[in-house]
C-alpha cells in the first residue's frame, strides 16, 4: 500500500440526487474518490466487478434487483468487501436482513454530512492492509 | 369448480377455516407467549392452500402460502411483544381479504384476488419475518463458560457500551456490534439478559461479558469501527469475578422471569376456576350439562336440511294431534291406544329436534372479542373481555336475532361506559377496565349480562332532563326511582347525542335493542351504580320451536296462547268488569287486572258477534306483578304447535309470537300475550308521565 492512493468508493441508488450528494460529501475526503455510480442492484453488481472497490454504499429498494441481494451476491464475489447500508427510515426489517447477509454498517437517510465522513474514516482507517 | 354444490362446499368450508382463523388470532392476541395458536394457525392456512388451490384460485392459494410460510417462522422463534399488535394487526387485515373474498364468491363473483396483493403481503410478512427471526445473543450456559475460561490464554471482560440518542434502528446497531465480537471471541452473557436486549424496547446503554484471546486495544478497535456508539468502557476480570457477576446476574434475571410468569399463570388459574364454576353453575340449572357436551364428537349438517327435518317433524305432530282428535270422536280404545304410545317416540324426537337446534352462544360472541379489540382501538380505551358461560346453548335462531342488540350494548359500554385509561386512574380504578359477558340459563330463558366496570348511569342528569323535557317538575322528579328513570332511557329519542355524559347515544340505541329483544319474547333489564358500572341484561326465551298452546276462537278465527303464559282460564263475566280512569279492568279476587278484547286489540270489531256469555278470560301472567286478562270467544283444545314466523294481517304483528298449523289444517296465530302486557305497562307508565 502506497500513501498516495486513493480509496475507492462505489455509491449505488437509485436516485440520482442521493448519489449526487454522497459524491459531493464523499469526494471532500481527499484520500478518498468515488470511483463509480450503480443505480441498482445489477449494474451495481458488474461495477463491483470490475472496479474492485474499497467500499459501498448500498441503497436497499432499487428497481431490477435490490440492494439485499446485491449485497449477498457482492460478498460472494469478496467475502471481505465492505458495504454500507444507506436506507430509508422505517426499512430496520430491511437493514437487519441486509446485516445479516453480511453488510458492515449502516446509515439512515437523510444523512448528515459528518456521518458519511465518519463512515469513511472509521471504516476505511485500516482496512487496506487487510484487503487482498 | 364442476358444480354448483362443490361450490357450496367450498365456501362453506374455507368460512370455517376463516372462522377458526379468526377465532386463533384472537386468542394469540390474548396471550401471545403462546405457541399453540400460531401452530394451529399454520395448519388452518396450510389446509385454506390447498382448498383454494383446489378450486382454481391461484393467487388466493399463494396468499394463503404466504400466511403459511410465515407462521411456519413464526412457530420456532417468539414473536417480540413490542410488535405483537402490528403482527396481530397485520393478520387480521388479511383476514379481511379472505371475508371479502368469500363474500364475492358467495354473490356469484368468481373471479381470483389481484396478485399484486399477493405481492403486498408477501412484502409486508418478509419483513416481519426477518424481524421476528432474531436470536443473534447465543448466550453460553455456566458450564461452557468454565471450560472455555480454563484456556489459559482466554480473557474475560465486561464491556459497557452507551449508544448515541439518534440511534434509530438499535436492534440492527445491537447486531452488528454482537457479529463483530463475536467474530473475535465469545460473549457469554449480556445485562440486560439476552432475551430482553433483543426485544424492541431497548435501551441505550447495556453490559457484555465477553470472552476472547484478544486484548483491550483489539476490542476497543472492533468498536471504534462500528457507528452510533457514544461510548464504551472496556473492563478486564479476573475469572472468578467475571463467573460470579455472570451467575448472580442470571440467577436475579431467572427469578424476575419467574415471578411474572408465576403472575400470569395465577391470572390463568383464576380465570379457568371462573369457567369452571360456570360450568358446575350451569349444569346444576340443566341437570344433564354433562362431559358429552364438551366432547367434540360431531357431524356438519345443512342448516337447511335441519330446518326442513323441523318443519316436517311439526307436520307430523300436527298430523297425530289430528289423529288423535278424530279417535276420541270415533272411541276407538285399541288404536287410541297406540297412538298413546306414539306420545313417547315424539317427545323424544322432539327433543332431539330441539337440541339440534341449539348452538353454545361461545362461537358468536368470541367474535366480540373482536369488535370489542376495534372499538377499544377507536376510542384509545383499554380493557379486557371476559366471556363467561359461553358454553351455554341456545336456539341458533335467537343467537342470530340477538347479535345486533348484542353488538349495541357492547359497543356503547365501551363508548361510553368505560372511562379513558387517565379517568379512570384519576378515580383511582385500575387502568384496565372489563367488559364482562355472562351468558346463563334459568328455567326456560337465556339470561345475557352486558357489565361494565365504567362510569355508570349519571341519575341525577337524567332527572335535570326529565324535569327540562317538562315530564316532572323537579320536586316530583326527586321521588323517582332508577327504575323509573330507566323508563326514560328506553324512551326513543329521550336522550341524546349531546348529552355525553349521562349515556349519550343509548337513547335511541337502547330503545331499538329493547324492541328487539321484546320482538324475541324477552325482557331487558338495567342496573348501574355511578362510578361501579353499569349492568344489562337480556332474558330471552331458551326456544320456541314446539310449543303447548291453547286454541281458542275469536268469531271464526283459530287463535292461541302458550299454555306457559296462561295463569287460569274462567267463563268471562260481565260483572267483574270494572272502569278506572275510562280504562277497563276484569277483577279476579277481587284485584283488577288490565282487561284486553282480543278482538278489538286485533283490529277485528266488525266480527265479533258472539254473545258475550259464551265468552272466556284468559288469565295470563307475565310475572308476579304484571299480568293481565285477555277475553276471546271461544275455548278449544290444547296442542303443541309448531310455531313458524308470522307476516300480520292483524295491525301490529308484534303481537303475534308466529302461526301454526292445527290438525285440521286449519291457520291459527299465536299471541304473544307477554308482548301485550309489556307494552300495556309502558302505556301505562307513559300517560302517567303525561
Amino acid at each position: 500500500m502506497t500513501k498516495n492512493e486513493k480509496k475507492k468508493v462505489l455509491i449505488v441508488d437509485d436516485a440520482q440526487f442521493t448519489r449526487n450528494m454522497l459524491k459531493n460529501i464523499i469526494n471532500k475526503i481527499e484520500q478518498i474518490e468515488v470511483i463509480g455510480e450503480a443505480s441498482n442492484g445489477v449494474e451495481a453488481i458488474s461495477l463491483y466487478k470490475k472496479l474492485n472497490p474499497d467500499l459501498v454504499t448500498m441503497d436497499l429498494v432499487m428497481p431490477e434487483k435490490g440492494g439485499i441481494e446485491a449485497t449477498e451476491e457482492i460478498l460472494k464475489i469478496n467475502s471481505k468487501a465492505m458495504i454500507v447500508v444507506v436506507s430509508a427510515l422505517g426499512q430496520e426489517a430491511l437493514v437487519l436482513e441486509a446485516a445479516k447477509k453480511g453488510a458492515k454498517d449502516f446509515i439512515q437517510k437523510p444523512f448528515k454530512t459528518e456521518q458519511i465522513l465518519e463512515v469513511m474514516n472509521r471504516i476505511l482507517k485500516n482496512k487496506t492492509s487487510e484487503k487482498k | 369448480m364442476s358444480s354448483k354444490d362443490d361450490m357450496k362446499l367450498f365456501i362453506s368450508e374455507a368460512e370455517d377455516l376463516i372462522q377458526k382463523t379468526e377465532e386463533e388470532i384472537l386468542s394469540l392476541e390474548e396471550n401471545p407467549e403462546n405457541s399453540k395458536p400460531i401452530k394451529e394457525l399454520f395448519f388452518t392456512f396450510h389446509t385454506l392452500k390447498g382448498l383454494t388451490a383446489m378450486a382454481g384460485f391461484d393467487n388466493l392459494s399463494k396468499f394463503c402460502h404466504h400466511f403459511e410460510s410465515f407462521l411456519e417462522n413464526a412457530k420456532e422463534n417468539k414473536v417480540s411483544k413490542g410488535k405483537k399488535n402490528d403482527f396481530i394487526d397485520n393478520l387480521f387485515e388479511s383476514l379481511d381479504v379472505l371475508r371479502n373474498f368469500i363474500k364475492r364468491v358467495k354473490k356469484g363473483d368468481l373471479s381470483d384476488i389481484d396478485g399484486n396483493f399477493v405481492e403486498d403481503i408477501k412484502n409486508s410478512f418478509e419483513s416481519f419475518e426477518t424481524e421476528y427471526g432474531i436470536t443473534f445473543i447465543q448466550p453460553l450456559n455456566l458450564e461452557e463458560i468454565n471450560q472455555i475460561l480454563d484456556k489459559k490464554e482466554n480473557k474475560s471482560f465486561k464491556i459497557y457500551i452507551r449508544l448515541e440518542e439518534t440511534c434509530v434502528f438499535k436492534k440492527v446497531r445491537l447486531f452488528i456490534i454482537f457479529r463483530a465480537l463475536n467474530e473475535n471471541g465469545k460473549i457469554c452473557w449480556t445485562n440486560p439478559a439476552p432475551e430482553d436486549l433483543e426485544k424492541a424496547t431497548l435501551k441505550n446503554e447495556f453490559e457484555i461479558y465477553y470472552i476472547t484471546q484478544n486484548k483491550k486495544e483489539k476490542i476497543s478497535n472492533i468498536l471504534d469501527e462500528i457507528l452510533e456508539i457514544e461510548n464504551k468502557v472496556i473492563t478486564l476480570l479476573n475469572s472468578g469475578d467475571f463467573k460470579e457477576i455472570i451467575k448472580d446476574l442470571k440467577e436475579k434475571w431467572e427469578t424476575e422471569k419467574a415471578e411474572s410468569m408465576s403472575g400470569e399463570l395465577l391470572l390463568d388459574d383464576y380465570e379457568e376456576e371462573v369457567s369452571v364454576e360456570e360450568i358446575e353453575r350451569v349444569s346444576e340449572i340443566i341437570g344433564d350439562f354433562s362431559e358429552d357436551n364438551i366432547k367434540i364428537t360431531s357431524v356438519k349438517v345443512n342448516i337447511e336440511y335441519l330446518e326442513e327435518l323441523m318443519n316436517y317433524f311439526g307436520e307430523l305432530v300436527i298430523m297425530k294431534n289430528h289423529i288423535s282428535q278424530l279417535l276420541k270422536e270415533k272411541q276407538d280404545r285399541t288404536i287410541a291406544r297406540l297412538i298413546d304410545k306414539m306420545d313417547k317416540p315424539f317427545l323424544d324426537i322432539q327433543e332431539i329436534l330441539f337440541n339440534l337446534k341449539l348452538v353454545r352462544v361461545e362461537a358468536t360472541f368470541r367474535k366480540y372479542k373482536r369488535l370489542v379489540r376495534d372499538v377499544a382501538n377507536e376510542t384509545g380505551k383499554k380493557l379486557r373481555l371476559i366471556l363467561e358461560g359461553t358454553n351455554v346453548e341456545i336456539d341458533r335462531k335467537i343467537l342470530e336475532e340477538i347479535n345486533s342488540p348484542m353488538v349495541h350494548l357492547i359497543r356503547n359500554a365501551i363508548y361510553h361506559g368505560i372511562e379513558s385509561p387517565r379517568e379512570r386512574v384519576k378515580k383511582g380504578k385500575k387502568e384496565l377496565g372489563t367488559l364482562k359477558l355472562k351468558t346463563y340459563r334459568r328455567a326456560g330463558s337465556i339470561f345475557i349480562d352486558v357489565q361494565d366496570d365504567g362510569a355508570g348511569i349519571n341519575y341525577d342528569k337524567i332527572r335535570e332532563k326529565v324535569v327540562s323535557r317538562g315530564y316532572y317538575n323537579s320536586e316530583d322528579a326527586k321521588q323517582l326511582s332508577n327504575e323509573d328513570l330507566h323508563q326514560f332511557i328506553l324512551m326513543p329519542g329521550f336522550s341524546t347525542l349531546s348529552d355525553a355524559d349521562i349515556i349519550s347515544g343509548r337513547g335511541i340505541g337502547l330503545a331499538i335493542v329493547v324492541e328487539k329483544i321484546k320482538e324475541l319474547g324477552g325482557t331487558f333489564n338495567i342496573q348501574s351504580q355511578k362510578d361501579v358500572g353499569t349492568k344489562f341484561t337480556i332474558e330471552v326465551p331458551f326456544t320456541r320451536a314446539i310449543l303447548r298452546a291453547q286454541l281458542f276462537k275469536i268469531a271464526d278465527d283459530l287463535f292461541a296462547i302458550p299454555t306457559e303464559n296462561i295463569k287460569q282460564i274462567y267463563f268471562y263475566n260481565p260483572n267483574q268488569v270494572e272502569y278506572i280512569e275510562g280504562e277497563q279492568y276484569y277483577k279476579i279476587n277481587s284485584k283488577p287486572l288490565p282487561l284486553i278484547h282480543l278482538n278489538e286489540h286485533l283490529n277485528m270489531f266488525d266480527k265479533s258477534m258472539t254473545n258475550s256469555h259464551k265468552k272466556i278470560a284468559i288469565w295470563c301472567q307475565k310475572d308476579e306483578e304484571n299480568s293481565a286478562v285477555f277475553i276471546a270467544d271461544k275455548q278449544l283444545q290444547q296442542l303443541d304447535v309448531v310455531v313458524k314466523p308470522f307476516k300480520s294481517n292483524y295491525s301490529d304483528s308484534r303481537d303475534i309470537l308466529g302461526s301454526t298449523i292445527t290438525g285440521e289444517g286449519a291457520i291459527c296465530l299465536i299471541i304473544d300475550v307477554l308482548s301485550i302486557i309489556s307494552s300495556k305497562i309502558n302505556e301505562k307508565i307513559i300517560s302517567n308521565l303525561k
